[in-house]
């Protein structure tokens, strides 16, 4: 589905991301974990085309779109939820899963996509009239993924979706990812700090230290890795 | 009592032609970001568009409206592609001084053609819209009435345009998140482009109409393009029915001034109720 090759990016001047290399199959949940700062937003945006690639390659579907605008990226199926959530907070709840749906074409898709959404999360339906901005942190969060499902993915990038959320508010949120993962065959690439409970979802996993891979594996294997026990499990 | 309606009916009419004006500088300010000092000689050159129509067929400046609409669409959109563009992300100051430049060029152009003599489209023969009627008891000036009827109907076009249309939706999504509006797939180049366009062609059409009764010259923009920017403070930035209730506002004031005291002071008391609303409501009318 994905595949990154030796990226380079970063910002006027500073360079973050130092010969990335990474793969996501179809289907699974991949996740990039590291700590504040290692680069891991810094990559996202490179992904979506929101910052620039400085060498390397981005192949999606097994087509290069690195030089791509980032508009490109999201008809072709790339979709980037964004830390922060990023919500267009004045409008409703339904607006901004209306937004979501700007690259399809048909009214019936639309429609489509909507009950998809409101499925998965039924919260989002009894909130759908109120703005955006006066939903709870848990709310945006979910409002801010639909929103990414009303794209129809075939990728779907989430940075930190547990930002700001409660223990009990993450695990729901995790639970909720995995459903749209396993019901709408969406292939995730999860950008996370809540090291264990992502490590519970994905399949396989890449560390992400000072803007280097230091250690990938499947999920599982991960969970037993000693960088990441020292460094984010705090066993 | 049938004085001040009198005045306050008047006050409506220049309040709906300030009001088209501020819509199109609100509108660029609210997608861009960047406040357009350019304005009032967009308005202008709406003017002379409605001037030359009449000049060389005799239409009236109604009929040219949409012509003036035409041509300053086009104006906007070169100026956002040809200068623009290029200031985007740059220095306030660097962005004012580009719009500011663009301004200044195009009154001197204006001034290169039609010199700087007062023009005013004098249309005895066809009087389209000439004389005054009579409304419950208001005399009002036609050409006026039908100026600020038309422009009602051209801002609420305007908005239908915007709320309903996908094009206007996503202008909106620029405005209140350019990045998100990004991973949207919206091409924020193409709803930039558009909205100068639509921006300029608004207050060329405002142009057109307002030569229907003012003198043109090639400074008259400096005035408006100064109202329209208390209107859009007033309003709300970012909020195109602040605009629309800021401008309304200000025409009233601007009438109720003139007659209690002075008209050279109405200008005075236009920023007096502008202080005070930003007093009592810094964001404006309705500024999120
Ligand atoms: N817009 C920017 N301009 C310049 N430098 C930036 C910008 N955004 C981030 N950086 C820098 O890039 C580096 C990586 O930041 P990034 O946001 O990618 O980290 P992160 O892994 O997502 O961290 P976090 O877990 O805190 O979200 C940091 O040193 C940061 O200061
Ligand atoms: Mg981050």
């Amino acid at each position: 589905m994905l595949e990154i090759n030796n990226l380079c990016s970063g910002y006027r001047g500073v360079q973050v991301l130092n010969e990335v290399s990474l793969n996501v199959p179809k289907g699974e949940i991949i996740t990039l974990i590291g700590a504040n700062g290692a680069g891991k937003t810094t990559m996202m945006r490179t992904l979506s085309g929101t910052v620039e690639t400085m060498s390397g390659t981005i192949l999606f579907q097994g087509k290069p779109i690195e030089f791509r605008p980032t508009h490109y990226r999201v008809e072709k199926g790339l979709i980037h939820c964004p830390e922060g959530r990023e919500l267009f907070p004045n409008m409703t709840v339904e607006e901004n899963l209306l937004l979501g749906a700007y690259t399809i074409k048909t009214k019936d898709k639309i429609r489509e996509n909507f009950e998809k959404v409101y499925n998965v999360f039924p919260r989002l339906y009894e909130r759908k009239s109120q703005r955006a901005g006066t939903l709870s942190g848990g709310e945006q969060q979910m409002c801010a993924i639909g929103r990414g499902v009303m794209a129809d993915p075939k990728l779907l990038i989430l940075d930190e979706p547990s930002l700001g959320l409660s223990p009990k508010l993450t695990e729901e949120m995790f639970v909720l990812i995995m459903q749209i993962n396993q019901t709408l065959k969406t292939t995730i690439l999860l950008v996370e700090q809540k090291v264990a409970d992502t490590l519970e979802i994905a399949t396989y996993g890449y560390v992400l230290q000072t803007g280097r891979i230091v250690a990938e594996g499947p999920a599982a294997e991960l969970k037993n890795n000693s960088i990441i026990h020292k460094a984010y499990l705090g066993i | 009592m049938e004085l001040l309606f009198q005045i306050i009916l008047n006050g409506l009419i220049w309040g709906s032609i300030y009001a088209l004006i501020a819509i199109g500088l609100s509108l660029i300010w609210g997608v861009m970001d960047i406040v357009n000092f350019a304005h009032g000689d967009f308005l202008v050159v709406g003017m002379y568009v409605a001037y030359s129509v009449f000049a060389a067929t005799q239409l009236d400046p109604l009929i040219a409206a949409p012509i003036a609409g035409i041509v300053l669409f086009v104006v906007g959109m070169l100026t956002y592609y040809l200068i623009i563009r290029r200031v985007e992300g740059a220095s306030l100051l660097i962005q004012i001084v580009a719009t500011f430049a663009v301004g200044l060029f195009l009154k001197n152009l204006m001034q290169f053609i039609f010199k700087t003599d007062y023009l005013l489209i004098k249309d005895e023969q066809q009087s389209f819209f000439s004389g005054s009627v009579t409304l419950f008891g208001a005399d009002i000036n036609s050409a006026q009435l039908a100026t600020a009827v038309i422009s009602i109907i051209v801002a609420g076009i305007f908005f239908v345009f915007v709320y309903n249309t996908r094009t206007g939706r996503s202008m909106l999504a620029v405005s209140e998140n350019p990045y998100a509006a990004k991973l949207m797939g919206i091409n924020i180049t193409k709803i930039n482009v558009i909205a100068w366009g639509l921006g300029a062609a608004i207050v060329g059409i405002s142009g057109a109409l307002l030569s229907k009764f003012y003198y043109i010259f090639p400074t008259a923009g400096a005035h408006f393009g100064l109202l329209s920017f208390i209107i859009v403070a007033m309003g709300g930035f970012k909020s195109m029915w602040g605009a629309l209730v800021a401008g309304i506002t200000v025409g009233v004031v601007e009438a109720l001034a003139s007659f209690a005291s002075n008209s050279s002071l109405k200008v005075a008391f236009v920023f007096l109720v502008y202080i005070v609303v930003v007093l009592i409501r810094p964001k404006g009318f309705l500024g999120k």
